[in-house]
């Protein structure tokens, strides 16, 4: 490639950089004050452009197209004070994890909904009127909108800072990103406060997205993309920071393109493909920034007296009469063939392996008090490593003897990072290796058959029978169960609750906390990695889907359902979960609305969880 | 010998010296308060000494032995026990759990995967708890014990290892006089018994002047008065920074 | 002593989670008097100064300010109402200046009282007046403690509630503090403070209210309070 083509796409990378600012001015910002990760800004940005697009058709001409902007922009902000006011109002004093989940609720609500008002199409938008063509630059021709788009990024930095350094608004803003409470106190309403940052926020986000009106067609699938890269830019940049977002931005634009203009290099002897990169790279930049600097390029440390309500709550140490209990619920469980037909048992095996990926994730979120948001990367680091050794002709047992050993490594990997951090950043951490392992598995084509996926995973004969299937994964799933349960009533157990109720007391005690937590890293994704592997014998094919986004988010819901501070919760919560999945994808098309619908209304009746939440009314009344 | 000495220790946060050459030394069985207006280096050195912060320059000595930089976890092993300012001792564990732990780690056996850990070391644990007079408490959980029990807990947690120093950062700070006096006396009890070495910091004067075997006065990072009550109360630079007309008042 | 009720309070229950913590507290606070509330750690003196202001909603009883019900109104509005309140851990904005703390804390003039300004808290604390651009992370424990009392004052209050004043504080900044009471006083200003340092209070309230275990168990005025032994020891065991 010429230095002139690298010229072009630095260009268009400082374009996509001003975009991704805008969007991760908006998300820091509203995190700062409400101290809540907004999943649904990407949202808020695709129905940006929807409406956008929309707007400027109604109105029509030059006119129709730049009113356009700030009306979808102005729409957006209105969108998210009611989101704020309806939603995020009932969450703010919920652990993060929560926030997280009431937000993606909402993910699920807006895109049903954009589903239903635009259609399933792609939609394109006109072409700036004015800024079509392209501008002769060092005998280049660079797109004009581009240059519209760099020009802008600088200009909003400044306006944004002058208006949290110069006006009252922004002085109380400040003030309540350090502590709302007491901001509260000294006689400012905060709910107009918070409902003014999300609009804010969500206005930026909204007008992000109606800028690529003439860059790109609005579609369904730009929520999760946009919201991940803005995750990526504000993490790296360090939350709550407009100038660390700014720099991040720059950095990721121009890398990201840097990468795909590369494309195939030799380097010794070997072609490497640099445009592979594109889709993993932000996250191998956010990874090397949380290990080199935890908070970011600009931010600090979050205060100690800001960190989320802790979910520590005194756990009895379970005794004979619970293994008694969970024996007989799993004979129960296993008398479901001889009484029912093989639909059930399908179920019944999807809600089994289903139970143990939940339990394995509660492993760390409640005993380890960590926030993972991406475990699906062990489940499906299980679920391709069965496939693989399955496609290697290796009988099956060995392969889900090595499937979890194979998970376990990642976590070790993994949590390694993970435990350097905590709360949002370490789930934000852990969001990055699951997207990264996910376009490994998406764009490795030669190994995981890429987008494909891996086909031709069969049970060993004895096991194809679905009932007999059924059994081997309660054996097994039972087995891991009954270890994960007795190691949290070991020593073990002990120091890993030590290290989540009160770290540095841990450290006097001569305990490692960090060493602790990052042990229960492999322990909870061999699990996890056994449940990706009986996952992938009872489809027989595995896709990248094994590990996205959405599966963490399944398992998440899964637990908090259950409630986190028991241990049948998850699995009662997978098995409730897995059920109403099935009932709703059945009935309708809308399944994501119904879906987000159920979350939203768990996370807001019942911060407990289902089966905490039914034991605490339980004792309220007795 | 002294037990634990600090020697020429220095610490610097962004420029501004926090803690700026400061050596002393305790000697078994004694009791040193480390007193000082807020922001005069207390809780720096408190922390240079305890492990959670590594000293700019000097050194820190346990027994002779260098001990600058070692954490806190290493400190433990070294027969260092800590309490903290705001006590907080394991919430999700009952109270004979939480001391249960401790013993389990110096045991060296907290990461232990698949043994019980409700059955270790019952007895021991029951009687340190006797010792702290927490011994009625026992099964009741952590979380919901009153201020003044959770501080003897932690007092309790730092005995575990049968320490030779007790680091105790602000040990009465949040309890009732009488309760304060009464957890003094207790720790000046084991410290006679045992030759148990003693550093504190403390706001509380009656406190100070009723428990303390030798005080060390702190300002701006650096010493400026040592040695027993009479003493340092009598200095007038003490009087001026810090004391004021507490200086007069009883003890 | 003589002027109206500004702070009232009559049968206050309030808990944490499931855990009573004030029991029936009734107490109140006439224009121009400093009221302490004396008592133990534990005893639920700042558990009242909460409930009076809303951050620990009340369950029973009635409170209220310059004779407005204000129970079950969220702490925005009760500030609003004319009650200040400066709380125990500081709680300053660290990465605000002297001069934009000040500024979160500002609200409208009231008729009662004189407005506060910057100018006028500077003289009553010259330190602060030395250090307005200094963000407030970068300040002394005690130069912090002055703060959030000027903070307060920014919004006019008609009382103000002072939690362990102090607690935590070197003798030579206790005695500072004594000093702005009493000034705050003389410009007849209405202060409730709880305290556990009876030397302290003693210098700068008339009348007390001593509390054990969520409940008031005795009212007087300070000086007879200093004198009744027996009250000490039951109560404050010094």
């Amino acid at each position: 490639m010429t230095f002139a083509d690298l010229l072009v796409q630095l260009v268009n990378g400082l374009a996509q950089a001003s975009t991704l600012f805008l969007l991760a001015s908006g998300l820091s910002l509203i995190f700062g004050v409400t101290r809540v990760v907004n999943f649904a800004h990407g949202s808020f940005t695709m129905v940006g452009l929807y409406a956008a697009i929309a707007m400027a058709e109604r109105l029509g001409g030059a006119a129709g197209f730049w009113l356009a902007l700030p009306l979808a922009a102005l729409a957006v902000g209105v969108l998210g004070a009611v989101a704020e006011m309806l939603i995020l109002r009932r969450v703010y004093q919920a652990p993060e994890l929560f926030q997280l989940l009431a937000t993606f609720g909402l993910v699920l609500v807006l895109k049903d909904a954009a589903l239903w008002l635009w259609g399933p199409e792609d939609i394109f938008g006109p072409r700036a009127p004015g800024l079509s063509g392209s501008v002769e630059l060092a005998g280049l021709a660079v797109p004009a909108w581009d240059l519209f788009l760099i020009a802008l990024a600088p200009l909003l930095l400044l306006a944004l800072e002058a208006l949290l350094a110069r006006t009252r608004w922004g002085v109380l803003v400040r003030a309540a990103t350090e502590d709302r409470h007491m901001v509260g106190a000294l006689g400012v309403n905060q709910a107009w406060l918070f409902t003014g940052v999300f609009a804010l926020g969500s206005a930026l986000a909204g007008l992000a997205g109606a800028l690529q009106m003439p860059r790109e067609p609005a579609s369904l699938g730009l929520d999760l993309v946009t919201v991940t890269d803005a995750f990526v830019v504000v993490v790296i940049g360090g939350l709550g920071s407009l100038r660390g977002a700014f720099l991040a931005a720059a950095l990721v634009g121009v890398v990201k393109t840097l990468c795909f203009a590369l494309g195939g290099v030799e380097m010794g002897g070997t072609t490497f493909n640099f445009s592979k990169l594109t889709l993993v790279v932000e996250f191998l930049l956010m990874a090397l920034t949380l290990v080199l600097r935890p908070w970011g390029l600009a931010g600090r440390a979050p205060a100690a007296a800001q960190e989320s309500p802790a979910l520590v709550e005194w756990v009895r140490v379970p005794g004979v009469r619970f293994a008694a209990g969970a024996g007989a619920a799993l004979l129960a469980a296993a008398a479901l063939p001889l009484l029912a037909d093989e639909y059930a048992v399908v179920l019944a095996t999807d809600i089994a392996v289903f139970a143990l990926f939940a339990v394995s994730l509660h492993f760390l979120m409640g005993p380890g008090g960590m926030a993972p948001f991406g475990h699906a990367a062990f489940f499906g680091v299980g679920a391709y490593a069965a496939g693989l050794l399955a496609q290697a002709a290796w009988p099956m047992a060995a392969a889900l003897l090595a499937a979890p050993l194979a998970a376990a490594a990642a976590g070790l990997a993994v949590g390694w990072f993970c435990v350097r951090l905590s709360g949002v950043y370490l789930a934000m951490l852990t969001l990055a290796f699951a997207q990264i392992a996910w376009s490994v598995a998406f764009q490795w084509d030669d190994v995981t058959g890429g987008s494909n996926g891996l086909v031709g995973i069969r049970p060993a004969p004895w096991a194809a029978d679905k009932a007999h299937f059924y059994w081997l994964v309660l054996v097994f799933g039972g087995t891991a169960l009954a270890l994960l349960w007795r190691v949290l009533q070991s020593p073990f157990g002990f120091a890993l609750r030590a290290a989540r109720d009160n770290p540095r007391r841990a450290q006097a005690l001569g305990i490692d906390a960090r060493r602790v937590q990052w042990l229960a890293f492999p322990a909870a994704a061999a699990a996890a990695g056994l449940a990706g592997a009986l996952f992938a014998y009872s489809k027989g094919s595995l896709s990248p889907e094994a590990m996205g986004i959405a599966r963490s988010v399944d398992g998440l819901v899964m637990v908090l359902l259950g409630g986190l501070h028991t241990l049948a919760g998850p699995v009662a919560g997978a098995a409730l979960f897995t059920w109403l999945q099935d009932e709703i994808i059945r009935r309708t098309d809308y399944w994501r609305l119904i879906l987000g619908a159920v979350i939203l209304l768990l996370v807001i009746a019942f911060p407990r969880g289902v089966v905490g939440g039914l034991r605490h009314a339980w004792k309220e009344r007795s | 010998m002294a037990l634990l000495e600090a020697e020429q220790l220095r610490k610097r946060f962004g420029g501004v010296a926090a803690v700026d050459g400061v050596s002393f030394a305790v000697a078994a069985g004694e009791r040193v308060a480390l007193i000082g207006p807020n922001g005069a280096g207390k809780s720096t050195c408190f922390n240079l000494v305890g492990g959670q912060l590594a000293p700019d320059e000097g050194h820190v000595r346990l027994h002779g032995h260098e001990v600058t930089g070692t954490p806190p976890r290493g400190l433990f092993r070294l027969g260092v026990g800590r309490t903290f300012q705001v006590a907080a001792a394991f919430a999700s564990m009952s109270v004979v759990e939480n001391v249960q732990l401790a013993l389990l780690s110096r045991a060296g056996r907290a990461f232990g995967a698949l043994a019980r850990a409700v059955t270790a070391f019952r007895a021991e644990a029951r009687a340190l708890l006797l010792r702290t007079g927490l011994d009625a408490l026992a099964d009741r959980p952590c979380g919901q014990l009153a201020y003044g029990d959770v501080k003897r807990l932690d007092l309790a947690l730092a005995l575990a290892n049968q320490p030779r120093l007790l680091l105790m950062d602000e040990p009465t700070a949040g309890m009732a006089p009488a309760e304060r006096h009464a957890l003094m006396a207790l720790v000046s009890a084991i410290a006679r018994e045992s030759g148990l070495a003693v550093l504190f910091t403390e706001h509380d004067m009656d406190v100070v002047f009723g428990h303390a075997d030798r005080i060390l006065v702190l300002d701006r990072g650096r010493l400026i008065a040592a040695g027993d009550a009479a003493t340092v109360r009598a200095d007038p630079e003490v009087k001026r920074l810090y004391l004021g007309e507490a200086a007069e008042g009883p003890s | 002593m003589s002027g109206e009720t500004l702070i009232q309070a009559r049968g206050l229950n309030a808990f944490y989670g499931r855990a009573q913590a004030l029991f029936g507290v009734s107490l109140e606070v006439r224009r121009g008097e400093v009221v302490a509330l004396l008592g133990r750690n534990g005893a639920g003196k700042s558990t009242t100064l909460k409930a009076l202001m809303g951050l620990v909603p009340p369950r029973a009883g009635e409170v209220r300010i310059a004779g407005t019900a204000v129970r079950g109104w969220a702490p925005y509005r009760i500030c609003r109402q004319g009650l200040g309140y400066v709380p125990e851990e500081r709680r300053i904005f660290a990465g605000l200046t002297v001069l934009e703390n000040l500024e979160v804390g500002r609200r409208p003039p009231r008729e009662a009282v004189p407005a506060w300004t910057p100018q006028r808290l500077f003289e009553l604390f010259p330190n602060l007046g030395r250090m307005r651009e200094r963000p407030g992370g970068a300040m002394s424990g005690g130069e912090q403690q002055m703060l959030t009392i000027a903070r307060t004052l920014m919004g006019n209050p008609l009382a103000v509630l002072l939690d362990e004043p102090s607690e935590g504080l070197a003798p030579v900044i206790v005695a500072e503090m004594a000093r702005v009471v009493r000034e705050l006083k003389a410009e007849g200003l209405t202060v409730l403070l709880s305290e556990q340092n009876l030397r302290f209070a003693a210098g700068i309230t008339d009348r007390a209210y001593v509390m054990e275990q969520g409940a008031i168990r005795h009212e007087g005025q300070m000086a007879q309070l200093l004198q009744d032994e027996a009250l000490h020891a039951r109560y404050l065991a010094v």
